[in-house]
């Protein structure tokens, strides 16, 4: 009687591992919509979320992140937020305005967002609660088997970071079990910065993005800005030129698990590995080849070890490390998804070459290797292409860009610089606690990431805590 | 392997015979032969010297040339090998001098003599197992009881009846409901009517006549003789000739004549009685061989035989007549018959010779045959040779036309050079480990092989098997080139014919197997089940059956599963396999090591101390029984046979279990994540958490490597290898060789790495149970069931919402002072250290054991592992550092066994 029940429950549900992203802000929206529109046309899903006609048999998972609606057209999995209405709108005017599901989106019609105030996007987090979680609750209910969330947001301004870390608060306690994973823009260090609040919105960020987030893939504005002049050739390159460049790794990160094959078809199974200490959750990425690389690809074929080489290269890395010392830094783990009709045995003999050159420099505490995921290629988009390549790296120079972020708040922090903005809220009329706080967690992220690197990393904990 | 194996049993039962001292292995012995093996060729010159060494010092030269010589008159393969080893220890004085104490030892020269009896060896009575099959048990028995039968009824001559009723009784208990029609008692037997036959009826009792012919005149007694001797040579016994038998039916008759007869006329006389003696013995032998036991062969040899007789008696009645006219004289009648004699005698010693080597089918053609050979130059010979062998070979060659045109074989007197055993049957294939329909359905006899057929007889067999095969799909075969197969001595007409048959017949089963029935599309389907290349099904199948993968073996019902596998399979890529309703679940009562140790050892010494472990006093978990199942049709079933399917089923098996305990490591890591938000606490679990990343990084490369630096490369090689296979031998072949390397690589072939390796699944196994059981103490059972149900049955209620984050509040809190207390505790430390140096313990011996195994074995592969397992020399330095100081070496077992609540392969028995 009690098995005949169980059966009934089990077969109601079907057991894809959806995953939910949210957008939120300008750049989340931005970005997130650039990778909407890459995953459409990798499934042959038209803008209006119909199936198109080739692409009605293939082999591959569109359920992970799309679901289908009565009239059996595909919506993704996603929920879009943001305070003021200019950047959603004009998703509504796009060509894509009837992918997403209008109930998914929340925007404050007459809103001016959150001015690059965390603190303004962190308490309105508050006011919209019900609101938010309405439909993240009906987007998890409709789901048979959630595995987690996917944030798409940027750590400067106030929305994307501020409603940003209070959504990754709220979210880790209502759904303890499920996965967060962030993809994070952090802003451009070369710029004469738009936003002078910055350092202060990006060390309130990181703090939650610390705490609560389970990985973030860091994004570097200002090393997506050089590689799209440097190695694209674009000068001034535009937002969406380089979101292109963004949902072309947000796209390849999740490729094996819309293709499945025998490992890595789960976002569990991507972070784990890739993740040996909670806390040192955030990854680098590097992609190769990138569009206009073609140049090069005309020359000879494009072989497995060409792009295993070129993800170890530091100026494919979509983080920039400064002139961070690199023989001190090592890896603390490498997933490599590589792309395309592969021969395992080319991989095999790529990472050995690898070994034999020392070309990667590995944490001395532990086992660590480059990890490869081999995943197949959309057959719908054309690709001058054979092979391609995501990197994403555990290393520990990226706790260069921590302290390149704390250095600019401590500057401005000294001064007590721009704050009248931040005591008009809640969390900062009395003090600036909260602000210490996130400055003293990214301190300790920082040094547990230097100590990574080092072989006394293993006994670390015990000699700081006590 | 079987031919290892014959090997191996020979060795032991020469150790045995010879008692030889207790430091000779048979193992040790059989490896040496194994590697210093070259074939015997045997050439007359080798053949030659051989026999003549032997008979120069033998005590009784001529009995062993006459052994020599009855042996190869029978046709028995190998007595030229056999003759040129006993040559051979002839000359090695050592040997010789060994062997001749152990027989003095023994104080029994005889009991030297192995179970093989040479009367036994010739007789076709006693099959042996052809060479490329394993001998079962049962059939060793059935082997045994065989040849000691053939030892009793071997010993002393074989006397006609003795050898009818034998063949008769095998005719009987061949086809059961088949009767074989017995000849009449007055035919055979002690009753038989003498006067019913061609032959003389040899009356030991006749007696010249009173009158006697030395009173008559030469003239008359001419005449007299004459007539008598026409009446000798047709087989009746003169009044002045009388016949009498001799040794036995088959030496020369003996023919007393008159003594009062005419010396000249005497003479004359016995020039032409030997005549009368050939014809008394082919008669002889044509009456006794026409009997219904000794085969087609010996009938067309009989029909063909008395075709000539009539022609001869055709002769003699002509001289009758020309007697009766008067003119026919002694002197003419002896010069007619001067051509006869030598027609004659060439028919008699056919029949002697085949007589005598109790030739039956294929060995009456090989006889005919070499005789051809040998009798270049002698005109009558040849051509009467010939003559026979053409008529003789024609049901055969009938037969061989079936077989291979057709595949089957109409073949009541066992004389075909294949032979059928219909014990192993096409179903079997599916049920039965061991079934070897396709060594053994159908196999070679080769004392049965005409030896103009020796070298084509490969070919014979697989192309009637192949067509075989192809009409047993129910498909009407036809080779459209098919024409009548005929015998000749020199035109070898016959091996095109038989090449061309073997081709279409080849590229006729290949055909229905790799385009009608998908053979390659079939693999495939196979393949992304059992080696999980598409394994998001299996993915979704371990999230629905997370509690009966826990449940005893027992308690689960086989249905639910099914249903499950099912809906898995609809969820997930595999649903657009045409196959996929063939792949089903089995819950096996053994795990996986048990079945691996078991199978590893059935050719080895250890297969004593496996048969004492009775898998059915353990109680299995779902996990360790559960397996996946295919139904395979015939003709597919030859290819994926129940073997090809368990070895298929074992890697799966192995797969799964790694995939499971990569689950288990990941849901550990999941529980644990929320160690972020307080740094105390996290600091106090760093230790644990590097383990769990070692342990995560063993189990996800290792994974890596199994898939794609094994399973991956191996399968591409086979479908390379199927591209180019051109019959269906050698799509067995490639098939089979794939999955041994595949498990090979897989490490599941060698006890030793096999158990390091289990050891380390159970280890990562009994760490998450034991992390898993921390994490519950913190959240309190409540908050374990809350959360189970929240991922089984979507997201909570708004109830359950508030009352989760309220909890949760609080939880965090009171959580990070529990867990301090904890972490803190003694024990919790020493548990993780051991289990840190267990794992790294165990991990570096495999490391160790597979750098040597790959360097002393070449087994390259597995030196993969090595750069995937430890790719950045952690373990290394490790290893090297150790080699200073002296590890510490406290067992895995107790550890395993105290958190090991979750069952896995039962390892930790064995190693007790
Ligand atoms: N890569 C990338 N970065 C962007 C994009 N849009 C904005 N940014 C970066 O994001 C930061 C500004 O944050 P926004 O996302 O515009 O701000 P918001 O989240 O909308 O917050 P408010 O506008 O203050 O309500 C700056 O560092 C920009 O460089 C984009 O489309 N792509
Ligand atoms: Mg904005």
């Amino acid at each position: 009687m009690f098995l005949q029940f169980n059966l009934y429950v089990v077969l109601e549900i079907k057991m894809p591992r959806e995953i939910i992203t949210l957008q939120i802000g300008q750049c989340g929206n931005q970005i997130g919509f650039e990778y909407w529109k890459q995953l459409c046309q990798e499934h042959g899903i038209r803008p209006d979320g119909i199936l198109q006609d080739f692409a009605t048999d293939g082999t591959d998972r569109k359920d992970v992140f799309f679901y289908q609606a009565d009239d059996d057209h595909y919506i993704p999995r996603s929920v879009l937020i943001d305070l003021e209405p200019r950047v959603i709108n004009s998703i509504k005017n796009s060509e894509f305005a009837n992918l997403y599901n209008p109930e998914n989106i929340y925007l404050s019609e007459h809103g001016g967002g959150a001015g690059n105030n965390w603190a303004a996007g962190f308490h309105s987090g508050e006011k919209i609660h019900e609101e938010l979680f309405d439909i993240i609750d009906r987007e998890a209910d409709g789901s048979d088997n959630l595995e987690g969330f996917m944030l798409c947001h940027s750590t400067a301004g106030g929305t994307g970071s501020g409603l940003g870390s209070y959504m990754l608060e709220h979210l880790n306690d209502r759904y303890p079990k499920k996965l967060i994973q962030t993809y994070s823009v952090f802003p451009n260090q070369d710029e004469v910065s738009d936003v002078v609040v910055q350092p202060y919105n990006t060390m309130l960020t990181m703090k939650r993005l610390t705490l609560h987030a389970d990985a973030t893939v860091v994004l570097d504005n200002t090393a997506l800005n050089s590689i799209a002049t440097e190695r694209l050739h674009i000068q001034n390159p535009s937002f969406s030129q380089i979101n292109k460049m963004v949902s072309t790794i947000m796209s390849a990160s999740t490729a094996t698990l819309r293709y499945p094959g025998y490992m890595n078809n789960d976002l569990i199974g991507l972070v784990a590995s890739l993740i040996p200490t909670p806390r040192l959750h955030y990854l680098m990425t590097g992609y190769t080849p990138l569009v206009t690389d073609q140049a090069m690809a005309s020359v000879r074929k494009t072989t497995v070890l060409d792009v295993m080489r070129r993800l170890l290269q530091p100026k494919n890395m979509m983080v920039f490390t400064g002139r961070e010392r690199m023989n001190q830094h090592c890896y603390i783990s490498i997933l490599n998804i590589i792309q395309g009709e592969i021969d395992p045995t080319q991989v095999h003999k790529s990472l050995q070459r690898i070994r034999e050159r020392k070309l990667a420099n590995f944490i001395p505490w532990g086992p660590a290797s480059i990890q490869v995921a081999l995943s197949r290629k959309s057959p719908y988009v054309s690709s001058a292409h054979r092979v391609s390549g995501l990197m994403l790296a555990n290393h520990t120079s990226i706790g260069a860009l921590f302290k390149r972020a704390a250095r600019q708040f401590d500057k401005l922090r000294k001064r007590e610089a721009f704050l009248e903005q931040f005591r008009k809220e809640a969390m900062f009329t009395e003090n600036l606690d909260e602000m210490d706080a996130s400055r003293e967690i990214v301190q300790q992220l920082t040094d547990e990431y230097e100590a990574a690197a080092t072989p006394e990393y293993l006994n670390w904990g015990e000699r700081s805590s006590t | 392997m079987s031919d290892e194996f014959r090997i191996h049993h020979c060795a032991n039962q020469l150790i045995y015979l010879l008692k030889a001292s207790e430091g000779q292995n048979a193992a040790e012995i059989s490896d040496l032969l194994l590697k210093n093996r070259t074939p015997f060729r045997t050439t007359q010159v080798n053949t030659h010297t051989a026999t003549v060494r032997i008979s120069e010092n033998a005590a009784k030269p001529q009995e062993f040339i006459n052994k020599y010589e009855e042996l190869k008159a029978k046709n028995v393969r190998n007595v030229d090998s056999l003759v040129y080893l006993l040559s051979e220890i002839m000359e090695n004085k050592e040997i010789k001098d060994t062997l001749v104490s152990c027989a003095d030892d023994k104080g029994d020269a005889a009991k030297l003599i192995p179970h093989h009896p040479p009367g036994g060896l010739g007789s076709s009575l006693v099959t042996l197992p052809p060479s490329g099959s394993k001998l079962t048990a049962q059939e060793l028995i059935e082997l045994r009881s065989n040849l000691e039968k053939a030892t009793i009824t071997g010993t002393g001559q074989l006397t006609a009846e003795a050898i009818r009723k034998m063949l008769h009784d095998r005719h009987q208990s061949r086809a059961p409901n088949h009767v074989v029609p017995s000849p009449p008692p007055w035919l055979v037997g002690p009753m038989k009517r003498r006067h019913l036959t061609y032959d003389f009826p040899f009356d030991t009792s006749t007696q010249h006549t009173g009158t006697s012919l030395g009173n008559q005149s030469l003239r008359l007694q001419e005449q007299a003789v004459v007539r008598d001797l026409l009446a000798v040579l047709s087989g009746i016994e003169g009044t002045h000739i009388l016949v009498r038998q001799g040794d036995d039916k088959y030496s020369p008759r003996r023919f007393i004549l008159e003594p009062t007869m005419d010396v000249s006329l005497a003479e004359m006389v016995n020039l032409v009685v030997p005549i009368a003696s050939s014809y008394s013995i082919v008669i002889g032998f044509i009456e006794e061989r026409s009997l219904f036991e000794y085969g087609k062969v010996n009938h067309a040899l009989c029909s063909a035989m008395k075709t000539i007789i009539r022609e001869y008696q055709i002769n003699l009645a002509q001289l009758d007549d020309h007697r009766r006219r008067g003119d026919l004289s002694l002197q003419r009648l002896v010069f007619l018959l001067q051509p006869v004699l030598r027609q004659m005698s060439v028919l008699s010693s056919v029949a002697i010779a085949v007589e005598r080597g109790n030739c039956l089918g294929g060995s009456v053609l090989t006889l005919l045959h070499k005789r051809i050979m040998g009798s270049v130059g002698d005109k009558v010979a040849e051509q009467l040779y010939t003559y026979l062998a053409q008529l003789a070979n024609v049901p055969y060659l009938e037969m061989l036309e079936k077989w291979i045109y057709k595949g089957e074989i109409v073949d009541y007197y066992s004389e075909f050079l294949v032979e059928e055993r219909e014990k192993f049957s096409k179903d079997k294939l599916l049920q039965d480990y061991n079934d070897q329909y396709w060594e053994s359905r159908y196999t070679l006899c080769r004392d049965r092989i005409p030896v103009y057929l020796e070298q084509m007889a490969d070919k014979i067999l697989s192309t009637g098997k192949y067509l075989n095969v192809v009409h047993e799909c129910g498909k009407t075969v036809c080779f459209p080139g098919a024409r009548e197969i005929v015998y000749s001595p020199t035109k070898k007409e016959y091996v095109k014919q038989i090449e061309e048959t073997h081709s279409y017949a080849s590229k006729l089963l290949l055909d229905l197997l790799m385009n009608e029935h998908n053979l390659a599309a079939r693999l495939r389907s196979v393949k992304s089940y059992f080696l999980l290349n598409e394994s998001d099904f299996l993915l979704h199948f371990m999230d629905l059956t997370e509690t009966e993968m826990k449940m005893r073996m027992q308690d689960i019902m086989p249905n639910r599963l099914e249903t499950l596998l099912e809906l898995a399979l609809r969820t997930s890529t595999s649903e657009r396999d045409p196959y996929k309703d063939d792949l089903k679940i089995v819950l096996l009562n053994y795990d996986l090591i048990t079945q691996l140790v078991r199978i590893l050892s059935i050719d080895t010494v250890e297969e004593k101390v496996v048969k004492s472990l009775d898998p059915t006093e353990l109680s299995l978990s779902g996990l360790e029984s559960f397996a996946l199942d295919y139904t395979v049709h015939w003709p597919l079933s030859l290819v994926i046979s129940r073997k090809a399917l368990t070895k298929y089923q074992m890697l799966f098996r192995h797969l799964f279990y790694c995939k499971h305990v990569e689950r288990q490591l990941r849901n550990v890591w999941i529980r644990f994540k929320s160690l972020k938000r307080d740094m105390a606490v996290s600091h106090k679990f760093g230790k644990a958490m590097t383990i769990l990343q070692r342990m995560l990084h063993f189990i996800l490369n290792f994974e890596y490597y199994m898939m794609f630096e094994v399973l991956e490369p191996n399968w591409n090689t086979l479908e390379k290898n199927l591209k180019t296979a051109v019959n269906v031998d050698e799509v067995l072949d490639f098939h089979t060789d794939f999955l041994r390397q595949s498990l090979q690589d897989c490490l599941l072939t060698n006890t030793d790495l096999l158990r390091l390796l289990s050891k380390l699944l159970m280890l990562c196994v009994a760490f998450s149970n034991f992390m898993q059981s921390l994490s519950r103490q913190v959240d309190g059972p409540m908050l374990e069931e809350k959360l189970e149900h929240m991922t089984l049955s979507g997201p909570p209620t708004e109830d359950e919402k508030r009352m989760e984050s309220d909890r949760l509040l609080t939880a965090t809190r009171e959580t990070s002072t529990h867990l301090e207390d904890l972490t803190s505790s003694e024990e919790h430390l020493a548990s993780v250290s051991t289990f840190e140096r267990n794992f790294s313990t165990v991990l570096k011996q495999l490391l160790q054991d597979i750098a040597f195994i790959s360097r002393e074995q070449g087994q390259h592969c597995l030196f993969n592992i090595l750069h995937k397992l430890d790719y950045n020399g952690f373990y290394q330095s490790q290893i090297i550092e150790e080699e200073e100081g002296t590890a510490d070496s406290t067992t895995a077992t107790d550890l395993i066994s105290k958190h090991h609540k979750q069952p896995s392969p039962t390892l930790s028995k064995q190693n007790s």
